[in-house]
């Protein structure tokens, strides 16, 4: 049986951030690379640069050197449009705080990233109720995110994560924001979506969530000093 | 309190963005309101200086009880009579213009002047500033010739010298002692320089009963009301009635206060234009209250915050309206400065000397006005955002906070309510200007009938004190006209007695002989114009039928007329008017009668620029019917203004002595006579700009401030993968519906509002469709404009940095 593709290549990547003439770098030579069907927590401590990597993976920065692989495309120098495109079609965002749009319903919130992608009224209907059948929001497609715990805005937010079909899944410190329970919760979530064939990388501090991961990579003041491979 | 101040400052200084727009926007609201408060002021509040109460002062006018609607100055017979027979008035006074000529020299300096009734200034309650009024006795017939001058007149012509009391100067060739000098700035009963006694034998016969031009100005006895004058002026009139029906039939007057008949035509513009300034402050303090409210969402937290650590609402409600009064003082006093460069800025758009009582200085109204805008819109704009921030829902906002919050709900109604209020007014001021200015084009486009370009003319003549035989003023005319020809570059020549594209007109009621005799009081009447021949072929009016006047109209020789295009279609639509007789005088006696014979129909020509129809008019020769004081037409080659000095020298050829006044190109005199609808046209223009700029700037800014506010969802979008494109449908998308929403208030109350402009609309419809397609569309193009800029800064938003923020 032959290894899954290489789905996120990242070769020599490095950040630096110019601030009042001081250098920082946040990212030093990072090489990753991640398979389809792999869930990856990059790990370490605040400040160490694992938010800047997601935010690479993710195509909301740009490395300063490096190349960048995503799904066989190199993307580190796309332009700002092209950039859009492919976060909408590749990758699905679950955040800390949730980013639920206020003023929108869950189900508007869900449809949010499919309308971008011009997808067909129909269509999008049968995606959006899908995706909220799979993180068990279905019954609350008509509620706002005011009217949910934050435990249910983070389900909203992998549905909307989801629904697009993304190639990966990319969840900074998903659950920062919630207590214990609804925090395994959300994780057991990840687990079952992960076991259904999806690519997830989470970024976390919190050591007993990055075991829900197969591998977890370790960063130190930008540097990759240790990946782990968990035994479940 | 102080601690607010500083709290206030400090909050202000940190959003210097924020704190221009809101004190720009105030600023123009101010200025607007005050400078438009200060005419409102000038022209319909501030009481009338010298004259003391001016709430019983009346102005009497006369009108036909078949058209009731026009009424007119009255005579000096009926004059008298109501002075003399009133029980309701203490004291009533007539004035009549008189042209002055001072001293002696060849090329006098002219004066306006007036008779007035010898007790007018006792009547008016003015006392002199030098000397004394005039006696009762100086208005009899054969008394000494006294005068009082105009305080101006008086330092510009005599050095302000006190000895010229009880001495002689020289007026229109007579010698005549100066008994008074009036106070500076009183020029009654407009722009009047001198005053000597009305003789009591002048037009005083009953005869004259006919001739109104005199307005009769009364006192209400103390107690009167306006209604039992009316009720003893209508008895009073129904018995002049019974006593001379020839000239009275149907005739009545009519009290109005003063200064009511002094305003009657631009009360109304007045006041639509203090209801427009009030749109415009409201929308100042719409703009700074939806800045206020959109900026509230940012500092929910804040307070909810300070709330949690004790503060009262009282206190919450002082800290934020502290924030709204700095902000009002500061738009305020901005505001003010900008009142004073309006104010003159308006004022140099009246090209012609205004009645002596309207004084735009600044009073104690126009600061106490501009003090309670300034305050009443910070109170205003600051109440509600106040109000609404100062009872924070603590769990919810700190909790929201966590959350990465969103804004109220309701607040962002209220903001969308106050931009769709906004654009409504702004477009009713809008179309309202679009109106006025299409009214203005109107008028300056319209067809005079006559070539106005090229044309230099001038106002002379002698006064009848000097000469009193016409035949001699006849003459000098005629001499005049010779002369001026003679200039270089002078192509026709001709004296006329009204400027045409002026208010200046003469109506005579006339009968047409062969026709069954008139009922009393229903004498039909025309526009009549003295005119020399020359003034046909230099104000290029066409002939129609018939002929010019020419040589053959001599004062010996038959009396002739030539009749407009309009009189014939009046009163010989289905005739030929040539031959056809008018009988002036036709209610006197026979002897004192006058009949002309029509022997040329003319091209209708445009006596006054805002008539809304053209005036039948009757043009009598010259040489037959000479008038003391005549306008001179002189087509010529170049510039007329240059015409000037030669045209002093003919005159001084013509006869020394005889002044030359109210020089110009006739397209300037005319353009100046319009300048009240230039005026008040440019006041809504002004005021409609104003308006969409504060509008333009509503949107902007609350656009904008909510697209810094919704940062972070924009970068969620954008994270989500919203190209630029659609995060621009986006806000435009969002702002287009409130201005959609606008434009439709707007238009239904610009449809209702529009109507109140009727009266002052000459050939646009109130319901104009051009103004009512174009105006929306120009609004909504700005307010998109308005919306694009925000629209395209959120583009640039950095997602990363977005989500980072929160």
């Amino acid at each position: 049986m032959s290894s899954p593709a290489s789905l996120i290549k990242l070769e020599g990547v490095t950040k630096v951030f110019l601030t009042d003439e001081v250098e920082t770098h946040a990212l030093s030579g990072i090489h990753l690379d991640i398979r389809q069907g792999e869930y990856v927590a990059i790990a370490g401590p605040s400040g160490c640069g694992k938010s800047t990597l997601l935010s690479i993976l993710g195509l909301l920065d740009s490395p300063t050197d490096g190349t960048y692989v995503l799904n066989g495309r190199p993307v580190q120098s796309l332009s700002l449009p092209e950039r859009a495109r492919i976060r909408n079609r590749e990758i699905g965002f679950i955040f800390q705080s949730f980013n639920l749009i206020g003023d929108l319903t869950v189900y508007e919130n869900v449809e949010l990233p499919l309308t971008y992608r011009g997808m067909p009224a129909a269509e999008r209907k049968a995606a959006v109720t899908s995706a909220l059948e799979k993180v068990g929001m279905g019954h609350r497609a008509k509620h706002l995110p005011s009217q949910l715990s934050g435990g249910q805005q983070q389900r909203v937010a992998v549905a909307r994560a989801l629904a697009g079909s993304p190639a990966v899944l990319l969840a900074d410190e998903p659950t920062g924001n919630l207590d214990s329970k609804n925090g395994d919760s959300v994780m057991q979530l990840l687990a079952d979506l992960h076991k259904g064939g999806a690519t997830i990388v989470m970024v976390t501090h919190d050591t007993r969530f990055a075991r829900h991961a197969e591998r977890t990579i370790h960063i130190f003041d930008g540097r990759v000093v240790q990946e782990q491979v968990e035994q479940h | 309190m102080l601690s607010d101040l500083r709290f206030a400052f400090r909050q202000l200084a940190k959003s210097p963005g924020f704190t221009f727009v809101a004190i720009l926007a105030l600023a123009l609201g101010v200025a607007t309101a005050t400078s438009m408060f200060t005419f409102y002021n000038a022209l319909l509040l501030r009481p009338i200086p010298f004259v003391t109460d001016e709430s019983t002062l009346l102005y009497l006018r006369t009108y036909n009880v078949r058209q009731p609607a026009d009424d007119f100055d009255s005579s000096v017979p009926d004059f008298r009579d109501i002075r003399r027979e009133s029980q309701t008035l203490s004291g009533a006074l007539t004035v009549w213009n008189r042209t002055y000529i001072l001293g002696g020299s060849e090329r006098p300096e002219r004066a306006l002047g007036n008779w007035i009734t010898a007790d007018a200034f006792q009547t008016l309650g003015v006392r002199p500033a030098l000397g004394r009024l005039f006696r009762p006795d100086e208005s009899r017939p054969g008394s000494p010739p006294v005068v009082i001058l105009g305080h101006a007149l008086w330092k510009r012509s005599y050095g302000g010298n006190p000895d010229l009391l009880g001495q002689t100067i020289t007026l229109n060739n007579e010698s005549v002692t100066v008994v008074g000098i009036m106070p500076e700035g009183f020029a009654f009963p407009e722009t009047t320089q001198l005053w000597q006694p009305f003789p009591d034998n002048e037009m005083a016969r009953d005869e004259e009963r006919g001739s109104h031009g005199f307005p009769i100005y009364a006192r209400m006895k103390p107690g009167v009301t306006l209604s039992s004058v009316q009720a003893e002026l209508d008895t009073l009139g129904a018995r002049h009635e019974a006593a001379y029906p020839k000239t009275n039939t149907g005739m009545r007057f009519r009290a109005l206060l003063m200064r009511d008949e002094a305003m009657r035509e631009e009360k109304l513009a007045l006041q639509l234009m203090l209801g427009a300034v009030f749109a415009v402050l409201l929308i100042a303090c719409g703009n700074v209250a939806n800045l206020l409210l959109a900026r509230s969402s940012a500092r929910s937290r804040e307070l909810a915050v300070r709330a949690a650590l004790g503060a009262g609402r009282g206190r919450l409600v002082r800290q934020l309206l502290t924030e709204s009064l700095l902000l009002g003082v500061a738009g305020g006093l901005a505001g003010f400065v900008l009142t004073f460069w309006q104010i003159d800025f308006v004022l140099s758009l009246i090209p012609v000397e205004i009645p002596f009582w309207i004084r735009f200085d600044l009073d104690w109204r126009v600061l106490a006005f501009a003090l309670a805008a300034t305050i009443g819109s910070s109170l205003l704009f600051g109440a509600f955002p106040a109000i609404q921030l100062s009872r924070p829902d603590l769990a919810q906002e700190l909790k929201d906070g966590a959350r990465g919050g969103t804004a109220s709900g309701h607040g962002r109604r209220f903001r969308a309510y106050l931009i769709v209020f906004q654009l409504a007014l702004t477009l009713v001021l809008l179309v309202a200007a679009g109106l006025m200015t299409r009214s203005f084009l109107h008028l300056q486009n319209i067809d005079p009938g006559f070539d106005p370009t090229g044309i230099f003319t001038f106002r002379t003549g002698i006064p009848p004190t000097i000469e009193k035989d016409e035949k001699i003023a006849q003459k000098f005319f005629e001499t005049a006209i010779d002369r001026l020809r003679e200039i270089p570059g002078v192509e026709d020549a001709g004296f006329i007695s009204y400027l045409p594209l002026t208010n200046s007109s003469n109506y005579n009621s006339f009968a047409i002989a062969g026709r069954p005799e008139p009922t009393p009081g229903q004498l039909p009447s025309a526009i009549y114009r003295a005119a020399s021949p020359g003034v046909f072929s230099a104000l290029r009016i066409p002939l129609r039928r018939g002929r010019f006047f020419d040589e053959r109209d001599r004062a010996d020789r038959e009396p002739v007329a030539v009749v407009s295009e309009a009189f014939v279609a009046k009163f010989f639509p289905h005739e030929d008017p040539l031959g056809r007789r008018l009988v002036y005088g036709h209610e006197l006696e026979e002897k004192l009668r006058k009949t002309v014979t029509i022997v040329g129909v003319v091209g209708d020509i445009a006596q006054r620029p805002t008539a809304r129809e053209i005036d039948p008019a009757v043009w009598l020769p010259l040489a037959q019917k000479p008038d003391n004081f005549m306008s001179a037409v002189l087509r010529v080659k170049g510039e007329p203004a240059s015409y000037l000095a030669p045209a002093q020298d003919a005159l001084v050829a013509a006869r020394a002595g005889i002044p030359l006044y109210l020089p110009g190109p006739l397209a300037k005199v005319a353009s100046d006579n319009m300048w009240p609808q230039r005026f008040f046209g440019f006041l809504f223009i002004m005021f409609a700009v104003v308006a969409l700029f504060l509008a333009a700037l509503g949107i902007y800014g609350v656009m904008a401030y909510n697209v810094a506010q919704r940062t972070q969802e924009i970068g969620v979008r954008m994270a989500l993968g919203a190209e630029p494109r659609n995060v621009v449908t986006m806000i435009i998308g969002q702002g287009f519906r409130l201005v959609l929403a606008g434009l439709a208030l707007g238009l239904v109350a610009a449809w209702f509002s529009a109507q109140l402009l009727a009266s002052l609309l000459h050939g646009v419809e109130p319901h104009d469709p051009p103004t009512f397609a174009f105006v929306p569309l120009l609004l909504a193009l700005v307010a998109l404009l308005a919306c694009y800029l925000p629209s395209r800064r959120a583009t640039r938003i950095d997602p990363l940095h977005a989500l980072r923020g929160e």
